[in-house]
């Protein structure tokens, strides 16, 4: 099997994580925004827009976590070991974070 | 050495009780809060307990440890489950803190450096320079603004702290169990006498709420 090295090997490790900070990053901007347009008020089905707003970039991370797992053993090969926890630390993480979100008060 | 340190003991904790003390609450909101503290105090005390444990292991005779349970058992479901509970209480005395359903509304007004406020009175709003009145037992909502710079309304006996940012109407609920006076002060630095930007609060007995514009000053 063909050892994959350096910087690619970095980016997958890193890629969990990475993938919670920039959801992590992007509600909370998204929460500023939203209530200062009253995102709360406007209602999506069954919840507001506001909280759509908020779970969208986590969903995204989660999914880029599932894809990732999947991949990851074909792609690393013997050395897919510690990326592979990284991937499930960043999909743990998101879902950790996130989950308050949805049933606390917004704004 | 350890006299000393004993010595001081007392000293620290002096500074746990006062009119500027969370942990000396007088009324719900503020006793959430202080609640919210204790448990995670404990919280932190529980991890903190669990890592001296680990120091002190290692300055034992080299011996077997059970990895797993350490790593897995202690590292991450331990304090999984501490931070997941003082979580789930927080988000819990968050939601009941917040400003839900009718309160009488009072301002705060911040600039450097002093506060104005106005309360309902018996024949209109009332403005008070350095002194808030409210009623005592019942919620009360102080809406905060500032005509220069960020500022925070604090009464840490009262309830929580609110920003008071310029162009701004920001929201706090706080509420006084029984009459008295209390102490706030402004908790974001905002220039060189933020120290000497305190305030009063003064709580009324509801029987004589509002008060009358000439007993504005006068102690309850
Ligand atoms: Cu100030």
């Amino acid at each position: 099997m063909r050892r994959v090295g350096g910087m690619v090997w970095l980016a997958w490790l890193i890629a969990g994580p990475t993938a919670w900070a920039a959801a992590f990053s992007v509600a909370y901007g998204l929460h500023g925004l939203g209530c200062e347009l009253g995102w709360p008020a406007l209602s999506l089905g069954p919840v507001s827009l506001q909280r759509v707003a908020i779970a969208l970039p986590s969903l995204a991370a989660i999914l880029l976590c599932l894809v990732l797992l999947a991949r990851v053993s074909t792609a690393l090969g013997p050395e897919a070991g510690i990326p592979r926890l990284g991937l499930w630390i960043g999909l743990v993480a998101t879902l950790y974070t996130m989950a308050p979100v949805l049933v606390a008060t917004s704004c | 050495m350890k006299c000393a340190a004993l010595a001081t003991v007392p000293l620290v904790l002096a500074g746990c009780t006062g009119p500027l003390s969370t942990l000396t609450p007088s009324g719900p909101i503020a006793q959430d809060i202080a609640w919210l503290w204790w448990a995670l105090l404990a919280g932190a005390a529980l991890l903190a307990l669990m890592v001296f444990v680990l120091v002190a292991l290692g300055f034992g005779r080299p011996r077997e440890v059970a990895e797993g349970r350490w790593v897995f058992g202690m590292g991450v479901w331990f304090s999984l489950a501490v931070l997941t509970v003082t979580l789930a209480g927080a988000l819990w005395v968050g939601e009941r803190i917040l400003p839900h359903g009718p309160a009488l509304e009072v301002h705060a007004h911040a600039r450097q450096w002093s506060w104005t406020f106005t309360h309902p009175g018996a024949t209109g709003p009332t403005e008070s320079e350095g002194v808030l009145h409210i009623p005592a037992g019942q919620p009360v909502d102080v809406l905060i603004t500032s005509s220069d710079v960020i500022h925070s309304f604090w009464v840490p006996q009262l309830g929580g702290k609110m920003d008071a940012i310029p162009g701004r109407q920001n929201r706090l609920r706080i509420e006084a169990s029984r009459p008295g006076t209390y102490e706030g002060l402004c908790a974001e630095f905002c220039g060189l006498e933020h120290a000497s930007m305190r305030f009063e609060v003064i709580a009324h007995d509801p029987a004589a709420w509002p008060p009358l514009p000439t007993m504005e000053g006068s102690r309850p």
